[in-house]
């Protein structure tokens, strides 16, 4: 199992066959992988199920086929493995009508925490909430709101920490602090599951990477490999020109071009290299005499890339 | 048991502050106006026919239980539809503490807002006719009353983002028509179980709620045990949903 770049050899979380479907919906489809001590990074578009991913993990999903583990539990069974697990939900789950430290010292009261206010204080300075923590929830910023539902998930000391796009809404220190903090914590031996959708986001945190897109696996390993499955695509480009054809023909002799197509006078080409073409396409329409009016890549979206990688199209 | 105390203290808090809860109370203060309208027109006698006969099914049958569905639905409902359940359910307590601390809770607060509107009611009685004695027995029955449909609507409000439409159609044809009009089913009406805890204690007048009560005996224990085994069901089914439910939709 450990071969699989989806598997690490010293899991604390496993999904086995995992599937969820909402109706005829289908958001993760038959999931297997695993998850270890440090930073793994959950890629994928809106809608590939990462979150959906989650909340199974975190026991507030029921999965509809497979199996999954945390600490060798079944959260939904044993309750008592949430001692040791914290959550940050996407969605803007907080109290408002609390102040920031309430909230965070009812979250370390729920915990069973020793003393609560004390944890409290430790985690909202982990964020660097301190200043506004007497403040009401309600008047608080999307940043801050993201920082003390961070402060919620850490008050109890947690080993498996589920992030769901935490630095949503962070401004770019608050980004930093946070992104230093999830390391000190990974640094520590905890298992920390980060989804985001921006992949350069993720490259900052994690030291590993499963994506997924249509709730399926699409690809798993570190950073680099996947950013090298990423440039390794081929990007389809709209040109529009006085004479497409003539453009066409000559494009076809370079090996930049993987294919050419002239569709209502428009050329559209499939490259592997953007900057070879761009490189290429001004000589050749000089050499030809040939009037560009708009070079555009097409279909350049994160939902496009993940869809190549896991159907090849 | 720190844990279940904390979370019917948040519940407490984030129910009984908001804005809705002005609202309820106004609610439970209509009765008192009818009865001091009434009341300075009418005679003693008829003052305490018509407490008996108007304002208890009033406050028992419309102003509580519309006071309990709306916390009550809202106890675990607003966590479910605001997603904050996941701050609470992914904690080391058994969903069934959870569930008895919402239902405390919803309860608590529905009986602070219905419970102080049957007191100045009961203090208007008192102050029209003279006759205080009243007002343990109606609040008694208010708290019984209260739990009772506490524990239904919690367990609407998980299920359903529809509870107070809902709740509204099953106060209106059940408790409304249904249990008064067929006695083989009265004794299900939760107003009336309340209202035989009236009687059970307030036995002076008892010929006034005959026709209320509909065949529902008048005991007060025989009404709270009722309640409890409602509310001890309620969590019961509540714990089983939320781990075999999706708690967030």
């Amino acid at each position: 199992m450990t071969t699989s770049p989806a598997f690490v050899s010293n899991p604390t979380v496993e999904v086995t066959e995992l599937s969820k479907w909402f109706g005829q919906k289908v958001a993760v489809s038959n999931l297997s992988c695993s998850f270890g001590p440090g930073i793994t990074g959950l890629l994928g578009p809106n809608g590939a199920g990462k979150t959906t991913l989650l909340r199974m993990l975190a026991g507030l999903t029921q999965p509809s086929r497979g199996q999954l583990t945390v600490l060798d539990t079944d959260p939904r069974r044993d309750v008592m493995v949430f001692q040791k697990v914290g959550l940050v939900p996407e969605d803007d789950a907080v109290y408002e009508f609390l102040t920031g430290r309430q909230y965070v010292e009812y979250g370390a009261q729920l915990a069973g925490v020793r003393n609560p206010a004390q944890a409290a204080t430790h985690a909202i300075g982990a964020v660097g909430m301190d200043d506004a923590a007497g403040r009401r929830i309600e008047g608080y910023s999307k940043g801050m709101r993201q920082r003390i539902k961070v402060a919620g998930a850490l008050v109890n000391d947690p080993e498996i920490l589920y992030l769901d796009e935490p630095l949503n809404g962070a401004d770019p220190l608050q980004r930093v602090r946070l992104i230093e903090l999830f390391h000190s914590l990974a640094n520590e031996g905890r298992t920390l599951i980060v989804s985001s959708h921006v992949l350069a986001e993720v490259e900052k945190m994690a030291t590993r990477i499963i994506a997924m897109v249509d709730g399926r696996l699409a690809a798993a390993g570190d950073p680099s490999a996947i950013r090298a499955a990423f440039t390794d695509i081929p990007y389809r480009v709209r040109i529009d020109a006085d004479t497409p054809r003539k453009l066409g023909s000559a494009l076809l002799n370079h090996s930049v071009i993987r294919s050419v197509e002239v569709l209502d006078d428009i050329l559209h080409v499939q490259t592997r290299d953007l900057g070879d073409l761009g490189r290429l396409l001004p000589t050749l329409a000089r050499d030809l005499d040939v009037r560009l009016t708009m070079v555009q890549p097409e279909d350049l979206s994160l939902e496009s890339v993940f869809r190549y990688l896991v159907h090849g199209k | 048991m720190t844990r279940v105390f904390a979370i019917a203290r948040v519940t407490v808090y984030g129910l009984v502050g908001r804005r809705r809860s002005l609202g309820l109370v106004l609610l439970g203060l209509v009765p008192a106006v009818i009865l001091t309208i009434f009341g300075l027109s009418e005679t003693d006698r008829e003052t305490e026919e018509f407490f008996r006969v108007g304002i208890l099914p009033m406050v028992l049958g419309v102003s509580v239980p519309i006071t309990a569905l709306i916390l009550g639905a809202a106890s675990l409902g607003d966590e479910r539809q605001q997603k904050t359940i996941s701050y609470i359910a992914m904690r080391p307590i058994r969903r069934e503490a959870i569930a008895a601390a919402k239902l405390a809770a919803a309860w608590l607060s529905s009986f602070l807002i219905a419970g102080f509107g049957a007191l100045v009611t009961g203090v208007v009685f008192g102050w029209t006719t003279g006759s205080w004695d009243e007002i343990p027995a109606f609040l008694i029955a208010t708290g019984i009353t209260t739990l009772g449909f506490v524990a239904v609507f919690q367990v609407v409000g998980f299920i359903t983002d529809r509870a107070v439409i809902i709740g509204l159609g099953y106060l209106l044809v059940w408790e409304g028509i249904v249990t008064g009009a067929a006695s083989q089913v009265s004794t299900t009406s939760l107003w009336r179980i309340g209202a035989s805890a009236y009687a059970g204690i307030q036995t002076e007048g008892l010929a006034d709620l005959e026709d209320l009560l509909s065949g529902v005996n008048p005991g007060v224990w025989g009404a709270a045990a009722k309640v409890v085994v409602l509310a001890l069901t309620s969590v019961a089914v509540t714990g089983y949903l939320m781990r075999d439910r999706d708690l967030v939709r």
